[in-house]
């Protein structure tokens, strides 16, 4: 309840103070159906979530960011991110702040600009593995404007620290030729503590944006600090590198109807090997969607995912953790 | 004035929705007095299959806690008698900063998980802290609970153990790959928090394959073959129909160590309608007693456990004084009170059960 206060004092603050202010956000609700055993975790859920992102701007060069959120797990708000963002020059620029740490095209995305209704399991896996997730972090960067800028470059350069036992950094260049944009990504975690792990992460991406169509592919190859530290405690020196790669494709149909205005179905393919020297145990990802637009910024959502895992020693696949996720979401 | 006094001060309590349970007459046996807003308490029984967390105060031992309330419990969150989990946002209650309110749905006079903690205990385990107490929330009589300690990180802290892993079994854990299995689907990796379940699947593999006439020592690496004996004997004799395939944890403390075993959730053991027999059968034993020392080491366990332990001399004071501590509360329970079945016909069935039991193993071949 104090927080409420605090956030509405703090609100008000803003608007007496900033005459620029930009606001902004989304509201979900929706049923999702899990393949889990439910007496693991219950495997049906009925949820609902919103965000809420202020931008204030203090001038050409000064601006910050602060993002609340909510949902009904805990039903109270939190602050999800706070930057502040500084323009040196069109070259550089700096932000600093909790940010979300970059490694593969869907991280750059927000939640409420994304295909899909969940992170896929590459964004999942590379979670659990500290790969993923905010940070406050210091970062250098350079965005890419078509229609401004000469150079057709933009990367990201940042330092981390978490207030856990993982610090590193992160970079990310991406070269940009009409509507495609070529990228490499590297991740770097050190992790402290009693079991001490040095970890690197390694991406290559290929993104093609236009005339409604999108479609992107992400080569991954990284370190598993979780099983590494598992080896190490057995003097195993052989560590695990996971290889990964997903695509997601998808394609708007504009049908300008009193009910639809437009349709956006999704393909996101993926396969996860968490051993590159044991091809054979694997995790596939199909999912399959659709949004439905009522109006730009109100859709309906569906997300089929299907997951199939064959685990080491295990000779059949699993469907575990598939699911089906049906969303109504507001942006504004 | 004086009503106006005493006006402003029924307000002031009101406002703050603090209800104080005066029935403390009984000292053996705790009340916990919990004060939820309408609101909170409707989120809380909406989401209770979700682990959804709601304000709250709890009245301890003459003392108030700012709490959070969140669901908890796998099978018996199905029940109308459910669990919660508690946090509190300051202070300790019986050392513990998180623990939980367990319903032990299966056990209708709370006793059997008394029983099966200690003797769990004097077998050497690695045991929880659990106390029976009475529960109340805006006033309305709850029930008998079960406070049980976490493990978690917690658990190992308290009690100067290192911890690498800890794995907890979910209702039908499978201890062999020869049918479908995908560990992450049965099993719950607690520490570290992950999805890694690469240890534990090496194990499982190990179980598959090895010929155990010959070696032993690759399965001695990674478990500790003696305190599963244990566990697999005095689980099997407490007739705990939901020890062997669920309900316990693989614990390693370091990277290299063997697992141990420790026990959890007691509430289907003495189970009056289904036998485990001598053997409660699983993958993991049946490994193990292919070889003939281990066979013997089994054998020898539950003729110790049925001469020493698994006695009347050693349960009976324990039922007997949880039956005094209870009695004044059991009927005011709402989901234990049975017309048809009185307390003291429950713990008399109880007492039969061991007697039998023991009768039963005793004659038993393995």
């Amino acid at each position: 309840m104090k927080l409420n206060y605090l956030l509405f004092f703090i609100f008000l603050v803003l608007n007496i103070s900033f005459s620029q202010l930009k606001y902004s956000g989304y509201g979900a609700t929706g049923y999702k159906w899990h393949d889990i055993n439910q007496l693991k975790e219950y495997n049906q859920e009925a949820y609902y979530e919103a965000k809420l992102e202020t931008e204030m701007k203090f001038n050409d060069e000064i601006s910050a960011e602060f993002d609340v959120y909510g949902d009904d797990e805990d039903h109270i708000i939190r602050l999800k991110e706070f930057s502040v963002k500084y323009k040196y020059s069109n070259l550089l620029r700096f932000r600093i702040g909790n940010i979300k740490k970059v490694f593969g095209i869907e991280q750059l995305t927000s939640r409420d600009e994304y295909f899909t209704i969940d992170d896929s399991y590459l964004k999942r896996k590379f979670s659990d593995l500290g790969y993923s997730g905010r940070s406050v972090s210091f970062m250098l960067y350079k965005n890419y404007d078509y229609e401004k800028d000469s150079l057709p470059f933009s990367y990201r350069i940042a330092f981390y620290k978490e207030n856990s036992l993982n610090s590193g950094f992160f970079s990310r260049l991406s070269y940009h030729f009409k509507d495609i944009a070529y990228s490499l990504g590297y991740i770097f975690q050190h992790r402290i503590g009693e079991y001490k792990m040095d970890s690197h992460g390694f991406e290559f991406d290929i993104m093609y944006a236009a005339n409604n169509f999108y479609s992107n592919f992400e080569v991954f190859y990284a370190d598993d600090p979780n099983e590494n530290i598992i080896r190490k405690s057995k003097s195993i020196e052989d560590f695990a590198k996971i290889f990964a790669i997903k695509s997601t494709n998808s394609y708007e149909f504009k049908i300008d109807k009193d009910f639809i205005k437009k349709i956006q179905p999704v393909l996101l393919l993926s396969y996860y090997a968490p051993d590159s020297k044991f091809l054979e145990y694997h995790t596939f990802q199909f999912l399959i969607g659709s949004d439905f637009y009522l109006t730009k910024k109100v859709k309906l959502r569906l997300n089929g995912d299907l997951l199939l895992t064959k685990s080491k020693f295990d000779d059949d696949y699993s469907t575990y953790d598939s699911r089906v996720t049906l969303e109504v979401f507001v942006r504004f | 004035m004086k009503k106006f006094f005493l006006f402003f001060c029924l307000c002031f309590i009101s406002c703050n929705d603090l209800i104080v349970d005066t029935d403390y007459s009984n000292d053996s046996l705790s009340v916990i007095s919990i004060t939820i807003k309408p609101e909170h308490y409707t989120e809380l029984l909406e989401n209770k299959l979700k682990d959804t967390f709601v304000p709250a105060d709890l009245y301890y031992n003459n003392k108030i806690y700012k709490v959070h309330l969140s669901p908890q419990g796998a099978g018996s969150r199905f029940y109308p008698k459910f669990g919660l989990k508690v946090t509190l946002s300051d202070g300790l209650i019986a050392g513990l900063k998180e623990f939980n309110l367990s319903t032990q749905v299966s056990d209708n006079t709370l006793i059997r998980s008394q029983l099966a903690s200690h003797l769990y205990k004097q077998f050497g385990f690695l045991s929880f802290y659990s106390e029976v107490i009475f529960l109340k929330i805006n006033n309305e009589d709850k029930g008998l609970f079960l406070l049980t300690e976490k493990i978690d990180e917690d658990f190992f802290q308290r009690r100067n153990k290192k911890v690498f892993e800890l794995v907890k079994t979910v209702f039908d854990a499978k201890f062999t790959f020869m049918d479908k299995n995908n560990p992450e689907a049965t099993f719950e990796k607690k520490i570290p928090d992950d999805n890694n379940f690469s240890n534990l699947s090496e194990f499982i593999h190990l179980i598959d394959t090895i010929d155990i006439t010959k070696n032993t020592n690759s399965l001695e690496k990674l478990l500790d073959v003696d305190n599963y004996i244990k566990y697999h004997a005095l689980t099997s004799i407490m007739n705990n129909t939901d020890g062997l395939a669920n309900n316990f944890y693989f614990y390693k403390e370091r990277g290299n160590s063997p697992y141990v075993i420790i026990p959890w959730d007691f509430d289907k053991s003495f189970n009056l309608q289904f036998k485990v027999g001598v053997v409660g059968n699983n993958h993991i034993i049946k490994k193990i007693l292919e070889n003939e020392n281990y066979r013997k080491r089994y054998n020898d366990i539950v003729m110790l456990i049925v001469e020493k332990y698994f006695t009347e001399e050693n349960l009976f004071p324990i039922i007997d004084s949880c039956y005094q501590k209870f009695k004044k509360f059991y009927n005011r329970d709402p989901f234990l009170y049975n017309e048809q079945e009185s307390f003291e016909t429950r713990v008399r069935l109880l007492k039969d059960f061991i007697i039998s039991q023991r009768e039963i193993i005793k004659h038993e071949k393995i």
